[in-house]
């Protein structure tokens, strides 16, 4: 399977994401530059946009970035039901550029959150979830200053609704809605997390391994397909 | 259709309902608050054609204006609105009262265009406001003051350009809005020089301080000769005008204030209160922290400033945006 990986100037996790790709799921990782406009659909069979502080967070956390060429080639990826993984400020992109619903505001204790969370799985029936167990409760590390996931009470209604809840965190981390970690778009292709799966994938690591099972989960829908 | 009001130099005619309303000028002239008044064969005509030219001008160049279409010569076809009970009055050049009121010289260039409001109310004599009394007497909200305001200076900055391709200076003028329906405010009453001072440029190097006026002063400081140059001014609008204006821009900096969205929960503002506090300041209740942006555009397009704060500077979900424009005369 073909992941590709952007790199906006200011993000900082596209090395780990082409690690576990290329390391530990013997997959292929192409590292894609914000400034072009690749026809994505024949490169890739999965997009990662991940996490870091893409333009400096300056105006919004993912606000500049969806202004870069490269945002034309998502879009149309998007429409054409492309896999995209949004990883902590890939997730601020998502919403930003209007690919996932809702905004993600300043922690309501307007600290930076570096820690372990516990998160329930919510939805098992993604793309990105299918290898967890629905009610399972993971472990999976954050870190960030905004991921105050924020919704208003219709469009929480609309997102429980087509099941588009698919990690909630186990306790109030950061003033999110109704404590959703990762939602999806309706058509389930698209997900965004706060937390960093790429960072616990292996067993070798502190906060664990049960981040591998979603990049497991996008290869067996891949193959599924 | 019946006449709903009828001024010193206008009649409107509107049945109460309709969403138009038909705007007839007429040949009366008057001057200090009808102390001074006759009737000049044929000024309504050519007031009515100067309005026309004006307004479809402004329209080519989608200002909102209650000007639809002509009826007849003298009779405009216009949108019906709720009129706001404020002149806006907007100076370039000193003349007038704000000689006597601020002891300048007649003819002064301002460095930035003046704008002054006054109370439409004729018990009063139509006060000047300033714009704290026009918040206290609840005649526009905050909001829609900064918008008048960013209108009356784009008008002003359209109409200065054009005028001054016929060598006219636009001294000054006075405007008025209304809302329709919607609450969308739209530049209404009569675009003539009845209400702008208009002075052509004198092209005698020898004399350079010397200048013409062409405007209603001709009929207050009994100069004479007011069908004369009205029509001049009429004549020399159909040459400029008749080259689409295509080229003419509204260059503008703008301040743009972005507001965290009341009711949210706003991190910052919240520890800059406690930081503050901790320090001393004990007096500081609350911070809300937002963002203040100038921007240098090249041409204020219409909704350029919307767009733009809605597909890149604001998030709509959790923030919410003003702006104003910074007056500025540019080179005339």
């Amino acid at each position: 399977m073909r992941f590709g990986i952007i790199s906006f100037p200011g993000s900082n996790c596209e090395q780990d994401c082409i690690y576990i790709i290329e390391e530990v799921l013997n997959q292929k990782a192409l590292l894609l530059d914000y400034r072009t406009i690749p026809e994505l659909n024949n490169l890739i069979d999965c997009l990662i946009i991940p996490g870091g502080f893409s333009y400096g967070d300056y105006l919004r956390a993912g606000a500049i970035a969806k202004a870069a060429p490269i945002m034309k080639s998502i879009r149309e990826f998007a429409e054409n039901k492309g896999l995209i993984l949004g990883i902590c400020n890939g997730f601020q992109i998502l919403t930003e550029a209007g690919l996932l619903p809702g905004t993600l505001l300043s922690n309501k204790a307007a600290r930076f959150i570096c820690q372990d969370v516990k998160l329930k799985v919510i939805n098992n029936k993604t793309p990105f979830t299918n290898l967890y167990f629905e009610q399972e409760i993971i472990t999976m590390p954050i870190a960030h200053a905004m991921g105050n996931f924020t919704v208003s009470e219709s469009e929480l209604e609309i997102l429980k609704a087509n099941q588009q809840i698919v990690l909630e965190y186990e306790n109030d981390i950061n003033g999110s809605t109704s404590q959703i970690a990762a939602i999806c778009n309706k058509d389930k292709n698209i997900l965004g997390l706060m937390p960093h799966p790429e960072r616990c994938s292996e067993k070798v690591l502190p906060s664990g391994n049960q981040g591998l099972q979603l990049f497991q989960s996008i290869l067996k829908s891949f193959v599924n397909v | 259709m019946m006449t709903y009001k009828e001024g010193k130099a206008k009649k409107l005619y509107w049945n109460g309902e309709s969403e138009t309303a038909q705007m007839e000028f007429k040949d009366a002239i008057t001057a200090f608050n009808g102390q001074k008044q006759e009737d000049i064969k044929g000024k309504g005509l050519i007031n009515s054609s100067i309005s026309a030219k004006l307004f479809n001008f402004l329209n080519s160049k989608k200002i909102k204006t209650h000007y639809l279409k002509q009826v007849s010569s003298q009779v405009a076809e216009v949108k019906a609105l709720q009129m706001i009970p404020i002149e806006v009055i907007i100076r370039n050049f000193a003349a007038g009262s704000v000689c006597e009121r601020l002891g300048i010289e007649e003819g002064h260039k301002f460095s930035r265009p003046i704008i002054q409001f006054h109370l439409k109310n004729d018990n009063l004599n139509d006060p000047l406001l300033c714009e704290s009394e026009i918040l206290e007497l609840k005649v526009l909200s905050n909001s829609d003051l900064k918008k008048i305001k960013n209108q009356t200076l784009i008008i002003n900055w359209l109409l200065l350009h054009v005028f001054s391709q016929a060598a006219i200076d636009l001294i000054d003028m006075k405007l008025e809005f209304g809302f329709d329906t919607n609450h969308e405010i739209y530049l209404a009453d009569e675009l003539s020089p009845d209400n702008m001072r208009l002075w052509l440029r004198n092209t005698d190097s020898q004399n350079p301080d010397n200048f013409k006026k062409l405007d209603k002063d001709r009929y207050r400081q009994g100069l004479g000769g007011v069908l004369e140059n009205y029509e001049f001014i009429s004549d020399k609008l159909s040459e400029v005008l008749i080259s689409p204006q295509d080229n003419l821009k509204t260059p503008v900096e703008i301040n743009l204030f972005i507001y965290p969205q009341a009711g949210l929960l706003d991190p910052s503002g919240r520890t800059l209160t406690s930081s503050s506090k901790q320090l001393g300041f004990n007096e500081v209740e609350n911070i809300k922290f937002g963002k203040c942006l100038t921007l240098k555009l090249s041409d204020l397009r219409v909704n350029l400033v919307e767009d733009l704060c809605e597909r890149l500077l604001i998030s709509p979900a959790s923030e919410s945006f003003e702006y104003e424009i910074i007056p500025s005369l540019g080179a005339v």
